[in-house]
């Protein structure tokens, strides 16, 4: 992943602190989450490779996400807005896994 | 032994007896016949546009897993899936014909009978099999799991429990065949995962 430099304060514009938690308000209103839940018959091996494949994870990061949902019953995948959640949802479910998105909490 | 192998030319082969291609065509076809388009009757203007009449989780647990819903709230999983389960049951569908058409393909429907007379059941028969045909077998072979492991209620101390079963006990005969299936998408993830890792991360 690429860095981003941080910004000195001069080039930060002062906005006013209602809004910016108005701004993050509208934001995380906006932001939906893919879960996939445990089950007993999808091979771990397969649950990876579906994420490798669907995303474009890493096997590293595939195979957590897999470890996860064994372990914890259930893992967040990937975030974004309803839409692409619903189309995230949706190819998953044509690979088997067992798949629901929801506003992130 | 059947299943699959990368050949050194980078071709994808496929290795199954008449025996174990006529119980996967078998297996396709019970596929395809569950995934016939419900009970409800479509409207033909609605199936041209894609949605369906239908908009709750089937009751047989078989289907309800192979078309799961997408939301845990009961009204926004209805509305998903009159928009959605049509394109849904046709891309399950596509799976199952891919392993289905492969098979009659390149063994020939007599190849798959086995009632024809004269046929050694154990003889193995290869064929090449695409990258692109062998995504849609990955998915297929997984489709047929999830309807076999959902009917046997399997649960992860599956294979004790079925292995203590008796020989007579048909259960056992359909855990093996289930067994089966998962050893064959194991050797398929083999050659199909990428072995390193992608470039693009998200």
């Amino acid at each position: 992943m690429k860095s981003t430099p941080i910004a000195s304060a001069a080039d930060t514009e002062v906005t006013p602190s209602d809004s910016v938690e108005e701004f993050l308000r509208t934001l995380h209103d906006k932001l939906w989450v893919t879960i996939v839940w445990d089950d007993p018959i999808n091979l771990m091996t397969y649950v990876t490779h579906v994420f490798m494949v669907v995303f474009g994870y890493s096997r590293t990061k595939a195979h957590e996400l897999m470890l996860q949902v064994h372990n914890d019953g259930k893992a967040v995948v990937s975030s974004g807005t309803r839409e692409e959640m619903e189309h995230d949802v949706a190819m998953l479910h044509e690979y088997g896994l067992w798949a629901t998105l929801q506003k992130s909490e | 032994m059947s299943g699959f192998s990368r050949k050194r030319n980078g071709e994808i082969l496929a290795t199954f007896s008449h025996y174990e291609g006529a119980i996967l065509k078998s297996l396709t076809e019970q596929i395809l016949e569950l995934l016939g388009e419900g009970d409800a009757p479509a409207d033909p203007l609605l199936a041209v546009v894609g949605i369906s009449s239908n908009d709750s989780l089937p009751e047989d647990p078989v289907l309800a897993r192979l078309l799961p819903d997408a939301y845990q709230e009961e009204r926004d999983a209805a509305e998903f899936r009159r928009y959605t389960e049509h394109s849904a049951r046709e891309k399950k569908r596509a799976h199952a014909h891919a392993i289905r058409d492969v098979l009659i393909e390149n063994l020939g429907d007599h190849a798959l009978d086995l009632t024809a007379p004269g046929l050694n059941k154990r003889e193995e028969l290869h064929f090449i099999i695409s990258e692109e045909k062998a995504h849609m077998w990955l998915m297929g072979l997984n489709d047929m799991r999830l309807a076999l492991g959902t009917r046997l209620n399997v649960t992860p101390d599956a294979q004790e429990r079925f292995a203590a079963l008796s020989d007579e006990n048909p259960d056992k005969g359909i855990f093996n065949l289930f067994a089966w299936l998962g050893w064959l998408q194991e050797i398929l993830l083999e050659i199909l995962t990428p072995d390193s890792d992608p470039t693009t991360t998200r």
